[in-house]
C-alpha cells in the first residue's frame, strides 16, 4: 500500500485500504463474504489433516474470481493456524520447459530456512534416514546438500543454496568447493528431489500442501513438454504416499474443461471434487464488498462509506459486466479514491448512494475497459 | 539490414523468411539459419528461393497441406473441407475458445474442440488449418498457440 492509498484509508475512517487488485503475499489478506467457499476449503483442509495418505486436488476459478486471493489466503491460515502443515504457493512459469522449470517454481518458495530447520530436526531424531526405493540416490543427494546449508560457511551455504534451487549458474567449481553432488538436471532429478524434500518434511510431521496457480499455462505447451510436466507430476505423487496434498489450479471460462487438460493418470489421481471458484451473484457481491468495508472500518470512528452506497456500486458494476471480485474491487478502487479526495477537497462529507452513480456514470468507459481486460 | 521474419526450429536453427535480389530477380528466401559457438546467426544451404511471383502459390499450397491428415502412409489426401463444413467447424472452435478465454496451444485446441458434440466427424488437422487460416476469428499468440478473437 503506498502513502495515499494510506491517506485515502484514514480519510475514509479505515485501518487501511481495501482495495488493492493483485494480492500482496506479504500482506494480511482480509477474506471477505464468500462463506460457502471458506467453508468448502475449511472441510478440505480438515479432511487433509485427518488423513495421513497424500491426495490430489483440482482448483478451477472463473476470470477475476479471486483465485490467487484464495490460494495466498489459504496459505496465509494454514501458516498461522498449522504449525505442522507447509503450504507452499507457487506459479507455474510461463515459458515451461520441462518439469525442472515447475521444480525451481517448488523450490523457490520454499524457505531455505524451513528446510534447514526441518533437516535439523529429522537428523536429532533419528540417525538413519531412509527414502524407500522409489526417489534413489537423489535422497542422498539431498539430504548432504541439506548438510551444507545447515553448517556450511557462507559460500558454501550460497552453493548449496543453489543447488536446491536448481540455479543453472551453479558452475563445477563451486560444486566442488562445497564438495555438493552432480547438480539437478534433468526432470527425474527434480522430481527426485523434491519427493526427498516432501519425504524428510513428513518424517518431521509436516504436511506439505503445494498449490500450483496457473496450472491453465501447460494448455499452451506442446504436447510433449505438457505430458512431461504431467507425468512428473504423478511420479513425484507416487513418490510420497503420505503426508503431501497438491492443488493444481486452473483459471478458464468453463470448469468442465478442467479435465481436458489432465492426462488419464492425474485424472484418476484426482480427487473427483473440483473446488470451484466461480463469479458472485448479486447478493454475494453485495456482502462482499459490505464484508471488505467492515472489516477494515476504525473502531469508534463513522465510516465514510455509507452501505448503501456499496450496495449502490455492486449494482453498477452489475451494468457493465459479470460481478467479478476483481471488478468490484477495482471499481471500488477507483470510486472511493474519487470520493477520499472529494472528501478532502471538501466537496463531500460522506460517500453516498447517489455519488457512487454519479462517479460511476463519469467513468463508465474506464469500467468498462476494466472489465474487457484479461490478464494471461 | 534486410528485414526478415524468423521463429525457432529448435535450439541451434532457425527459419528465416525474407525478400530478397538474387542476380536481378525478386525472391523470397526461405531458409534455414545455424547458430554457430560464437552465437552469430549464419545461413546453411537449406532452404528454397521462390520467385516473388509463385509466392501466392507457396502459401496455397502450405493452406492446402494444412488440411490433409498427417500420417505416415502414403494414401492418398483427404478432399479439403468443404465451405460449409469449415465455416461449422470454425464457428464452433470460435466459440468454444471464446467461452474458454485463454490462448491454448493448438493440440490443447484440438482437443476441446474435437470433444464438443458434433465435431467427432473434425479432425485434427483440420482444426489446426482452421486456426491458422481464420485470422479473422483467431489470433496466433506465438509457439503454436492460438486464442479467439
Amino acid at each position: 500500500m503506498n502513502a495515499s492509498s494510506n491517506d485515502f484509508a484514514r480519510t475514509l475512517c479505515l485501518r487501511e485500504w481495501p482495495f488493492g487488485v493483485v494480492p500482496d503475499p506479504e500482506k494480511i489478506l482480509i477474506w471477505a463474504g464468500r462463506r460457502e467457499l471458506l467453508s468448502q476449503l475449511s472441510r478440505m483442509m480438515r479432511r487433509l489433516t485427518g488423513n495421513p495418505a497424500s491426495t490430489l486436488h483440482l482448483l478451477w476459478a472463473d476470470f477475476g474470481a479471486g483465485k490467487t486471493h484464495t490460494l495466498l489466503y489459504l496459505r496465509q491460515i494454514l501458516l498461522s493456524d498449522n504449525p505442522d502443515i507447509l503450504p507452499i504457493y507457487a506459479v507455474l512459469p510461463k515459458e515451461t520447459r520441462s518439469f525442472v522449470d515447475v521444480y525451481r517454481a517448488i523450490a523457490s518458495s520454499i524457505t531455505v530456512e524451513r528446510l534447514v530447520e526441518t533437516y535439523r530436526t529429522v537428523t536429532r531424531k533419528t540417525t538413519t534416514l531412509s527414502a524407500g526405493p522409489l526417489i534413489g540416490e537423489k535422497w542422498n543427494s539431498t539430504l548432504a546438500v541439506l548438510k551444507a546449508l545447515s553448517i556450511g560457511s557462507n559460500a558454501i551455504m550460497e552453493s548449496a543454496r543453489k543447488w536446491i534451487l536448481a540455479d543453472q549458474s551453479l558452475n563445477r567449481q563451486e560444486l566442488s568447493v562445497a564438495s555438493l553432488p552432480d547438480k539437478i538436471r534433468t526432470a527425474d532429478d527434480a522430481i527426485a528431489v523434491v519427493s526427498s524434500i516432501v519425504r524428510l518434511l513428513s518424517i518431521s510431521n509436516s504436511r506439505v500442501i503445494l498449490m500450483i496457480d496457473e496450472f491453465q499455462r501447460t494448455g499452451r505447451l506442446r504436447s510433449g513438454i505438457r505430458n512431461d510436466i504431467q507425468a512428473g507430476i504423478r511420479t513425484f505423487f507416487n513418490n510420497c504416499p503420505k503426508g503431501l496434498s497438491i492443488v493444481l489450479s486452473f483459471k478458464f471460462g468453463v470448469a468442465k474443461e478442467v479435465e481436458t487438460y489432465l492426462s488419464d493418470e492425474l485424472r484418476d489421481l484426482a480427487d473427483p471434487q473440483v473446488i470451484m471458484i466461480p463469479i458472485l451473484n448479486q447478493s454475494g457481491a453485495e456482502e462482499f464488498l459490505s464484508d471488505l468495508v467492515e472489516k477494515v472500518k476504525l473502531s469508534g470512528t463513522d465510516c465514510k462509506i455509507h452501505s448503501n452506497a456499496v450496495l449502490a456500486l455492486v449494482a453498477c458494476v452489475s451494468t457493465v459486466g459479470t460481478l467479478k471480485p476483481r471488478l468490484i474491487t477495482k471499481t471500488a478502487n477507483l470510486l472511493f479514491s474519487e470520493g477520499a479526495m472529494d472528501l478532502e477537497d471538501g466537496i463531500i462529507d460522506s460517500i453516498s448512494a447517489s455519488y457512487v452513480r454519479d462517479k460511476f456514470e463519469q467513468f463508465r468507459p474506464t469500467i468498462e475497459n476494466i472489465d474487457a481486460e484479461q490478464e494471461d | 539490414m534486410m528485414s526478415y521474419y524468423e521463429f525457432e526450429k529448435n535450439k541451434s536453427n532457425m527459419v528465416r523468411i525474407a525478400p530478397h535480389v538474387y542476380e536481378g530477380y525478386d525472391v523470397m528466401d526461405v531458409r534455414i539459419y545455424a547458430k554457430k559457438k560464437s552465437g552469430e546467426w549464419v545461413p546453411t544451404p537449406k532452404g528454397i528461393s521462390v520467385n516473388i511471383d509463385r509466392v501466392p502459390e507457396l502459401i496455397r499450397g502450405l493452406e492446402w497441406a494444412l488440411q490433409q491428415p498427417c500420417t505416415e502412409s502414403e494414401s492418398t489426401p483427404n478432399e479439403p473441407l468443404s465451405k460449409r463444413a469449415e465455416a461449422e467447424l470454425a464457428n464452433a472452435a470460435h466459440s468454444l475458445l471464446k467461452k474458454h478465454g485463454v490462448e491454448v496451444h493448438w493440440d490443447m485446441a484440438e482437443q476441446l474442440v474435437l470433444k464438443a458434440p458434433k465435431m467427432g466427424s473434425f479432425n485434427k488437422w483440420q482444426v489446426h488449418y482452421i486456426l491458422t487460416t481464420r485470422r479473422d476469428l483467431f489470433e496466433y499468440k506465438g509457439d503454436g498457440c492460438f486464442k479467439a478473437i
